[in-house]
């Protein structure tokens, strides 16, 4: 019996669990910048955070605390375009369209065509039309003004990242569904016309696409994760040829202040690289941009020119509520807000 | 067709309603897999036939889950995947053994208990200590924990017996089974038929715009037909045994529940042969047991709406094992015996993709026992594994091998407690990384290492009968900890998922199972009261980097504290009982914060039944009426993987002796 009164004993063990601090609701968005955090697949735990830079308050459960609902499962892009936000979210296949001043909900464009789910992935903008890729193979051109999809164009397998340059839509189809077997072509499209003119062969499973102002496309092909390396290669916008495949690892692109901010993450190694691109000279720099040990798992960098600084992402092992870091321009971390799981994009207010 | 089939079943049954058991019998004792040269005065906290009856479970994954220590992950559904691991330990390092073999399944490493239903079931028996089960298969010896099933199918029986039975309930559930087994001289045979079905259409709620709205699970279609047969000889001394299974599976994946997407339209078809070969004779003062079980599943999975350039996934899995072993026991002393054994496995996979070519496995496991015992009461039991195992695929091959030492001290009576049992133990096991960790597209990962745990225990067993009542209890406090643990993390990006190795978790915590009988008189009948409690706490902890937010924080999925209490009453042919289940918070992730927080749930179950019984009680009708989730409640085990509110199930049971 003394046994068991050890067990009853045990039983007073209980486990701890951390708190969230309570926010405020907050009415017009100014000076701080809303966090896409994407979730983990299947989980519906995608959030928006909302950090409020004069008070440095975060507010993790925006979008839920503005809808009244959650946002579903695996956000994967967000954008303020004119006086709206868009967010892309891929694995509920919603597009949701928000007051960019309030944060309101104006309307979830449901992406779904019969019982197949689009998978919209990315945004670009152009004019009063905004492309959106969709893993299904077609870049849909939805209205900003009826916010409806009025065209759907249909381009390579599981389409990624897009760019726009000399009237053309440049998208990366990666083909990542068919993997081992990814495509290695970026479709060109025509946006006077919104028909496909070509495809172009950049190398294996292409992901981000980032147009300079001299008239190049820059694109990252991501290979094989495993012997074929992840490359960056230069497109020529005009003759829609591949010019230059670069000799360096890239894992991700960014717009930077010289033109291009390139990340690299080896996996084996577990240690990063974010180095300067210099568009004009197609150089890159020697060391890293930033204090690359005081971020665990970089996910993605915005370059923000108005405040001087670099937001790294940072996802914490892609597990772990991930963290936003501010950086100055000579690499210094200065400061970090908690937000939620895998953040992603930023919409910048200042 | 699948009506036809369920009713044709019944009906089979119901022609051998008036046959006279002509067959001779015998009192032979039944086959065993546990064998103890001094019987122990308090046996294991078995679930057997009368009190799977109470407990109001539908099938072997709900039944498991009221034992003390045990967590069942539980996907939902008729036939969905319900997987149990036992103090913390992952369900790949837990044997499920039926009739004496164990189930494997290279592929994925798990065996879903949800496929074996409740009313199929003799007995359950959890083992967190292997050190006196002799003659079971050397894998299972060498597992990390076991659950031992033994089923109506496949145990022999001196008298002719059938059973059959009629199921029709919620979400179009229609089921039928029937078993007829007996035995000629020393001849004995069993064989049995089963069909259930389900659409599964079940409502659930989910907060959207803040409100609760009711959607529908689609997509949910389950059916499995499961036919096979026993042919065994036994005398006094030999006992052969051939058994044949069958099943085909047909089903529909849910998947879970996404929001504002409901396009699931995945579908899995399994077929599964396994043919079983055993026999034992005693020697002497010992006993050998030989085994062979041959499986070859093949599994075809689709998913038409996969964004592939194919139009979808249609990949067809065979995997093939063969299973071949000796164990013994022999009893050399009155205070010395020894026991050991050897098996060979043979494994291999094939697929039409998403797979490494040609996967093949060799697993050679031997295990070496020595028991010393004094004075009836003390039995020290020590021993020693060893497994080697070698791989091949297209690209390569590789081999491991480990050492894995067991040892208990099991004391009857200690400090005077009549009628009670204690065991001081430790054991070290080593898990394979299953084919699908290994190899499985780009989630699979070549380099990964096998899983290693030290778990050190005690136990404690009480069991007193007395005329005016009966009282069981089982308790345990434990430590484990496992190295090199092996789970699926997010790799490149959040859609590149690979399988690693992480570093170090610590288990520890304790349960306890009471069980309670009374005798009531009601006016001048006599009823009996019963009560099964169980409780269990289990803190889980990572342990692998000091760093990392989530040190020190609870496993994802893995409830600090679980219950469950069951109250019935029978008596004149009448039961009535009330089932509880509680499992409490857990986080869907390793960080423990409040958005990893899955809910805690508990449920109430209730059950009415009536039995008639006719010549004799050779005859037995029973009728039953489950109400499952009487309050209403929307739960999950495992987030988006919704479970049924209220539903209900009706049986009809015929058994004849």
């Amino acid at each position: 019996m003394r046994l068991i009164s050890l067990l009853i004993l045990s039983i007073l063990f209980f486990g701890c669990k951390k708190d969230e601090p309570q926010t405020n609701v907050v009415s017009q968005l100014d000076n701080g910048f809303v966090v896409l955090c994407e979730g983990l697949f299947q989980q519906n735990n995608s959030t928006i955070s909302w950090v409020d830079l004069g008070t440095s308050q975060v507010t993790n459960q925006f979008f839920y605390q503005k809808a009244n609902r959650s946002l579903g499962d695996t956000g994967n892009d967000m954008i303020r375009y004119g006086s709206k936000v868009y967010v892309i979210v891929n694995v509920s296949s919603t597009i949701e369209v928000l007051n960019a001043s309030t944060f309101e909900p104006i309307k979830q464009i449901n992406m779904i065509d019969g019982n197949n789910a689009k998978q919209p992935r990315y945004f670009q903008p152009y004019g009063s039309k905004i492309y959106v890729s969709c893993y299904d193979g077609f870049v849909d051109v939805l209205d900003t003004a009826t916010l409806t999809v009025t065209q759907r164009i249909q381009v390579g397998p599981n389409p990624e990242g897009m760019a726009i340059s000399n009237g053309k839509l440049f998208v990366a189809n990666s083909g990542g569904l068919n993997f081992p077997d990814s495509d290695s072509t970026l479709s060109v499209i025509d946006l006077a016309t919104n028909l496909e003119l070509e495809k172009i062969m950049v190398g294996l499973n292409p992901g981000d696409v980032i147009a300079d102002n001299q008239g190049d496309i820059y694109v990252v092909s991501r290979g094989d994760y495993s012997s074929i390396p992840s490359r960056l290669v230069r497109v020529n916008a005009n003759s829609n040829t591949l010019t230059e495949t670069f000799s360096f690892d890239a894992s991700s692109i960014y717009e930077g202040p010289e033109g291009l901010l390139i990340l690299y993450v080896d996996q084996i190694s577990g240690s990063n690289q974010l180095s300067s691109f210099n568009t004009t000279t197609e150089a890159i720099s020697s060391g890293s941009v930033l204090d690359m040990t005081t971020v665990t798992t970089p996910y993605s960098i915005f370059y923000d020119q108005g405040n001087n600084c670099y937001w790294v992402s940072d996802a914490m092992g892609y597990t772990n509520s991930g963290y936003l870091r501010k950086y100055d321009l000579t690499g210094t971390l200065l400061t970090s807000y908690h937000v939620g799981l895998n953040p992603s994009k930023i919409v910048v207010y200042e | 067709m699948q009506q036809i089939l369920t009713i044709f079943c019944f009906f089979i049954s119901l022609s051998l309603f008036a046959q006279e058991d002509t067959l001779r019998r015998q009192s032979v004792s039944e086959v065993h897999v546990k064998i103890t040269v001094i019987k122990p005065l308090v046996e294991e906290f078995v679930l057997d036939r009368a009190q799977l009856e109470l407990l109001n479970v539908t099938d072997a994954g709900e039944a498991i889950s009221k034992l003390p220590g045990t967590n069942v992950k539980n996907y939902g559904s008729l036939g969905g995947l319900k997987t149990v691991s036992v103090r913390g330990l992952n369900p790949q390092d837990n044997s499920v053994l039926v009739d004496g073999f164990e189930q494997y399944n290279s592929q994925s490493g798990l065996y879903n208990l949800g496929q074996i239903e409740a009313d199929n079931i003799e007995s359950i028996r959890p083992v967190y200590d292997l050190t006196e089960f002799f003659l079971i298969p050397v894998g299972a010896q060498l597992k990390g924990t076991s659950v031992i099933l033994s089923t109506q199918e496949n145990t022999f029986s001196d008298k002719t017996k059938v059973r059959t039975n009629l199921k029709y309930g919620s979400f179009g559930q229609i089921s039928s089974s029937f078993l007829a087994k007996g035995k000629v001289g020393k001849l004995y045979a069993s064989t049995f038929l089963k069909y259930r079905q389900a659409n599964g259409k079940y409502p659930f709620s989910l907060t959207t715009d803040g409100m609760d709205t009711t959607y529908r699970r689609d997509n949910n279609f389950y059916s499995d037909l499961y036919a096979g047969g026993t042919l065994g000889f036994r005398s006094k001394k030999s006992m052969v045994r051939l058994i044949y299974r069958y099943k085909l599976i047909d089903q529909e994946l849910p998947g879970a529940v996404i929001l504002y997407n409901s396009s699931a339209d995945e579908q899995m078809k399994t077929d599964d042969h396994g043919v079983f070969v055993d026999g034992q004779r005693h020697i002497g003062r010992g006993i050998v047991r030989f085994y062979i079980s041959l499986n070859s599943n093949t599994l075809n999975y689709q998913d038409p709406n996969y964004l592939n350039s194919t139009g979808g996934i249609n990949t067809t899995y065979i995997n093939n094992s063969l299973n071949g072993g000796s164990v013994f026991y022999y009893q050399i002393s009155s205070f010395l015996r020894i026991s050991g054994g050897t098996e060979l496995r043979y494994s291999s996979l094939d697929a039409n993709q998403h797979f490494a070519d040609n996967i093949r496995r060799l697993h050679s496991q031997s295990v070496l026992g020595l028991g010393l015992f004094s004075d009836n009461r003390i039995h020290l039991n020590g021993q020693l594994g060893f497994q080697y195992a070698e791989e091949s695929q297209s690209n390569g091959s590789l081999s491991e091998d480990a050492f894995t030492p067991e040892v208990a001290l099991v004391v009857d009576d200690l400090f005077g407690a009549k009628r009670s049992k204690t065991s001081f133990y430790y054991k070290s096991s080593f898990r394979m990384p299953s084919f699908n960790e290994r190899y499985y597209g780009g989630i699979g990962n070549i380099d990964l290492l096998p899983e290693h745990t030290d778990q050190f225990g005690i136990r404690y067993m009480l069991d007193k009968q007395l005329p005016h009542y009966g009282l069981s209890i089982s308790s345990g406090i434990y430590y484990n900890m496992i190295q090199d643990k092996i789970l699926a993390l997010p790799t490149q990006n959040l859609f590149i998922w690979s399988m690693q190795n992480v570093g170090r978790v610590a288990v520890y915590g304790s349960d306890i199972g009471v069980r309670f009988i009374k005798p009531l008189a009601l006016g001048p009948s006599i009823w009996k009261l019963t009560l099964v409690a169980n409780y269990t706490l289990n803190r889980s902890l990572d342990l692998s980097d000091p760093d990392s937010p989530t040190y020190k924080d609870q496993i994802a999925y893995t409830p600090i504290n679980s219950a469950n209490l069951d109250v019935n009453m029978n008596g004149k042919g009448f039961r009535f009982g009330l089932s509880s289940f509680f499992t409490g918070l857990r986080y869907v992730l390793n960080e423990n914060i409040p958005q990893n927080e899955e809910e805690m749930f508990w449920t109430l179950d209730a059950v009415v039944s009536r039995r008639f019984e006719l010549e004799d009680s050779k005859h037995k009708f029973d009728m039953q009426l489950n109400v499952k989730n009487l309050l209403n409640r929307q739960y999950a085990y495992v987030r988006g993987y919704v479970m049924p509110g209220i539903n209900f199930l009706i049986t009809i049971r015929y058994a004849f002796n």
